[in-house]
């Protein structure tokens, strides 16, 4: 190789990392090096300010022995399940109605999908007011002469986390139904005329062929939804404030309460690391499926 | 014997009759279903906003007769102006106008960075072989999916060991820190779906690694920078908790001056001028929304492809 | 096995009128293909037949029953399509088995028809598997053995063969026409391939514009094709053409080429025998042209530009009276390139036509 193909072979060389160091800088030291870090001060005393005394489990133990974090773990259960179930429900209906092309198909789908476009914080306060027995529904039914209609789920300890999946479901079953529309606009149309051929009715199709064929689109939307329902914060903060009491409390508002409320960094870091364990833990097994199975052939 | 024959033999008719006119139209009870469970869902999710507007424009005696659903007698756009100029947030009273044009300036700086960080990674990736590309690429990924308050406390102590603590530099960092994993998966994707014969002879003619960029790539980008852009700007908008870490006093973005002044204490609570704050801190993502319309849509699709 | 009738069907896309007044009658067993080029309302037709598209005039029959309001399922046909459609997440016997598992038909009766329709076929080794698993030939065959388990009377094929490669196409062409030939029933095929209408079909129907130009078997159809289009259509290469004048001397005929020789048409069976002199245009097909004598030929000036060894003859590209044309030798024939010499063909094999494109 001559000297002048070598130094332009070096530069280019050198252009390429510089080119990838932005993203090698914030992988290393601001997703590796802080995980490392938040996850080392879960082992230690921590309080206000973090300390290098090594405290083993500790900091879980006394963790699993807060009633706040149980409920909010329960929560994150309960609002998950409920909260996924019922959005791929309604986005999976909400896909196929769309995917008749009936009319004033246009209007309906921007109607559909603007309160994804919405911040949480937005969310929050619309399902607050509506949800405020005093001034919202409750209210407003009543004076429609229902005066014995409630709906205070909110200010009520049992269902409180329920209006948090209402409002969950209401700004996320748009992006279900957009991801599910794609799916469905992918099915080949010749499936609908051997289908027709052969004399199957249309729900069927739907049950037996259609929706097999949608399992990525189903899979993405519950993977995203998940990511949602792990970082849930925002929409609590606004809506319930974590109550009535404690009864709507969710782990990222654990969380981020006693990192910079309680100042209880130690306690705050093992949570976070809980969190990140339980995300792993799903995570996990679906990367492996998706990335290092080793490959059928697909159709 | 041809068949036409034969059947009038069959039926004993003189000649075929032909029936005229349109097939009778089955009425589709299917179809009128799906309408209506359609209309229904568009109230469901029209109805919040609904409320929020009329409230908004109420006079506060209106708010409370408490007749949620009724549009106003008497319009005022005072709630209105209240928001924009004159609510209180502890002490400042400036309206919500204050946090408007902080998420403004936050804005545009962590769009454009993020932006771009996320297509020069996403172009080195797809088109370029360098050392452990692909465990970077993992190490992103991984990081979209780790719940962010893993990473918060760490750096909170890194700024404020660089004194940028509360800084814009700070908060703007932040944004491209957080947005680059789903920007950097997106941007490779769609490289990815694009000729490599291009990028090959650009090298055999000589171009480096950022001639071809800047001079090939990024002009064949359009499409994906409007996608990522409407991602970037509704998500840094929309965004709260970064903006409340590291935003300090003086960056505060909209979504956090909004709670200050919905929940001040003491006083009476003014729905209306809430009410109205809220419609206006949600206004900017509507828009782009609406005026989007498509490329919403095709955001959605390209950051929920994971690979 | 049925015979389908379509008397007089007209259909319309919005305000376009893609068939009008339209007539075919299908004998039962027939081997039917409609060919023709895209857009030329083969996929429309065979869609009506189907039920997939409804007519807004004239009737379909199908056997002893007028079907043209009747749903594709009701039809007593089978379809398979381009993309053969299968359902992909089902094994091939869940294929089979669909249709007749959602119409409620005994579990016995369909393991009969499967077994039946998978010997016939070829296909029991398969039945496990899905149709991702499959290769493209066994994927049709599945495709058929949904149509065959239910028993039709017709079988319509809309373009099946076009997404594959030549050789794949061929073997599987042979299938169908051994298919056909073992269970005898009705099958209409659509195609814009004319080597696999000539092959396959008992009788070809081309179409061009939404009208059926000629329905006559493939030797028909090649050998007396009824106006340009046909010709041009048909055969590969295609048909030489001369632009002349056919020219009446008393009791004799002949051909006047423009810029040539003119050609005794003695021998030459017309449909429409010109009373005067009318501008024409001669057809003669490649293989058809020899550079040697014989009895009664006409000849022509012409000479060679161009050899294409084809292997199983040589592809000869010429000029005649200032026109490209094309003609065939055995392999092994030492082509005389780029001198004037003379080609010989019978004027009874010829195709003229006039003015308006229809044969003389």
């Amino acid at each position: 190789m001559t000297p002048a193909a070598a130094l332009t072979r070096r530069r280019i060389q050198w252009s390429l990392y510089v080119g990838l160091l932005p993203a090698t800088v914030i992988a290393l030291f601001g997703y590796i090096g802080t995980m490392v870090w938040t996850i080392g001060i879960s082992f230690t005393e921590s309080k206000m300010l973090p300390v290098a005394r090594f405290a083993g489990f500790d900091q879980y133990v006394r963790l699993f022995g807060t009633e706040r974090w149980i409920t909010s773990l329960e929560n994150m259960v309960i609002f998950g399940c409920l909260m996924i179930v019922i959005s791929l429900a309604i986005g999976l209906l909400l896909a196929i109605a769309l995917d008749k092309h009936l009319r004033g198909e246009g209007i309906f789908r921007v109607i559909l999908l603007y309160p994804y476009s919405m911040s949480f914080i937005v969310t929050g306060f619309t399902w607050q007011w509506i949800l405020n027995p005093e001034l919202g529904i409750q209210h407003a039914v009543r004076s429609w002469g229902w005066t014995s209609f409630r709906f205070d789920w909110i200010v009520n300890n049992n269902t409180a986390i329920y209006c948090v999946v209402l409002a969950a479901v209401w700004h996320a079953a748009g992006l279900v139904m957009a991801i599910m529309l794609a799916g469905l606009r992918g099915v080949d149309p010749d499936l609908w005329k051997a289908a027709r051929v052969d004399g199957i009715k249309t729900w069927r199709v739907y049950v037996h062929i259609v929706i097999p064929l949608l399992r990525p689109n189903i899979i993405t939307a519950v993977v995203l939804l998940s990511l949602g329902v792990v970082k849930l914060y925002d929409l609590v903060v606004v809506l319930t404030g974590g109550g009535p009491g404690i009864s709507s409390e969710v782990p990222a508002k654990f969380v981020m309460d006693n990192l910079f409320i309680r100042q209880n960094i130690g306690l705050a870091t093992a949570a976070a690391t809980v969190l990140l364990i339980t995300v792993l833990s799903v995570l996990a097994p679906w990367l492996y499926h998706e990335y290092f199975r080793p490959s059928r052939a697909r159709s | 014997m041809d068949t036409s024959a034969k059947l009038l033999q069959t039926s004993g008719e003189k000649s075929p009759v032909r029936p005229r006119g349109k097939k009778p139209r089955r009425f589709s009870v299917g179809n009128a279903g799906f309408y209506v469970f359609l209309i229904m869902a568009s109230a469901f999710f029209v109805l919040p906003f609904y409320v929020m507007l009329v409230t908004s424009f109420k006079s506060m005696d209106e708010v409370r007769l408490g007749e949620v659903f009724s549009p106003p007698q008497v319009w005022t756009i005072a709630p209105w102006i209240k928001a924009w100029a004159t609510a209180c947030t502890g002490l400042e009273c400036d309206g919500i106008s204050v946090g408007f044009w902080n998420s403004v300036r936050i804005l545009i700086p962590s769009a454009i960075c993020s932006i771009l960080v996320g297509a020069i990674t996403g172009y080195a990736l797809s088109f370029w072989r360098a050392r452990h590309a692909n465990l970077l690429f993992a190490v992103l990924l991984f990081g979209a999916f780790v719940p962010y308050q893993i990473f918060l406390y760490p750096l909170v102590r890194a700024y404020s060991l660089l004194h940028m603590n509360s800084t814009m530099f700070a908060l703007v960092f932040s944004h491209v820190l957080f947005g680059l994993p789903v920007m950097t998966l997106v941007f490779r994707n769609f490289y990815s779906s694009l000729p490599q014969e291009i990028f090959k002879a650009a090298r055999v003619d000589g171009g480096g690694f950022f001639q071809i960029f800047i001079y090939l790539i990024l002009p064949m980008s359009a499409p994906m920078l409007v996608v990522a852009s409407i991602l970037q700007v509704t998500g840094i908008w929309n965004d709260y908790v970064l903006g409340l870490v590291f935003g300090g006093l003086q960056n505060r973005p909209m979504t956090v001056q909004l709670i200050n002044i919905v929940a001040p204490s003491g006083a009476e609570i003014e729905y209306n001028v809430s009410m109205a704050a809220t419609i206006l801190t949600a206004i900017v993502p509507l828009v782009i929304y609406m005026v989007s319309g498509r490329w919403f849509v095709r955001g959605i699709a390209a950051g929920a492809v994971k690979g | 096995m049925a015979s389908i009738s379509i008397r007089d069907i007209e259909i319309r896309f919005e305000a376009f009128q893609v068939l009008q007044g339209l007539d075919l009658e299908i004998n039962s067993g027939e081997f039917i293909v409609l060919l023709g080029p895209s857009g030329c309302g083969k996929s429309t037709l065979l869609n009506a037949i189907a039920g997939l598209i409804d007519v807004a005039d004239g009737e379909i029959w199908i056997g002893e029953r007028n079907v043209t309001w009747e749903e594709p399922s009701d039809r007593n046909i089978g379809m398979v399509f381009q993309s053969y459609a299968l359902y992909p997440r089902m094994t091939v016997e869940g294929n089979l088995s669909f249709g007749l598992r959602m119409a409620g038909v005994a579990k016995a009766e369909i393991e009969r028809r499967i077994t039946r329709a998978a010997q016939i076929l070829r296909i029991e080794p398969y039945l496990k598997r899905r149709p991702s698993e499959l290769s493209g030939g066994q994927r049709q065959r599945v495709a058929i053995g949904r149509a065959l388990v239910r028993d039709v009377g017709v079988f319509l094929f809309d373009e099946p063969l076009s997404n594959l490669d030549a050789k794949l196409r061929t073997e599987l062409r042979v299938e169908l026409k051994r298919l056909h030939q073992e269970l005898g029933t009705t099958m209409v095929f659509v195609t814009h391939d004319q080597i696999e209408a000539l092959t396959l079909a008992d009788r070809i129907a081309v179409m061009n514009g939404g009208i059926i130009q000629q329905f006559d078997t493939p030797d028909d159809v090649y050998r007396r094709p009824n106006n340009r289009f046909v010709a041009e259509f048909v055969g590969s290469p295609a048909m030489n053409f001369f632009d002349g004048t056919v020219v009446t001397r008393g009791r004799s005929i002949g051909f006047e080429v423009r810029g040539g020789p003119t050609l005794d048409l003695d021998g030459y069976a017309f449909a429409s025998r010109p009373t005067a002199d009318a501008r024409a245009s001669l057809g003669i097909r490649p293989e058809q042209i020899s550079l040697s004598k014989s009895d009664r030929s006409v000849s022509m000036p012409a000479i060679v530009n161009l050899v294409e060894p084809m292997g199983s003859d040589k592809l000869l590209w010429a000029t005649a009276a200032d026109t490209t044309m094309s003609l065939r030798t055995a392999p092994d024939f030492e082509v005389p390139l780029r001198q004037p010499i003379d080609v010989f063909f019978q004027a009874s094999q010829v195709s003229l036509f006039g003015e308006n494109g229809e044969r003389l």
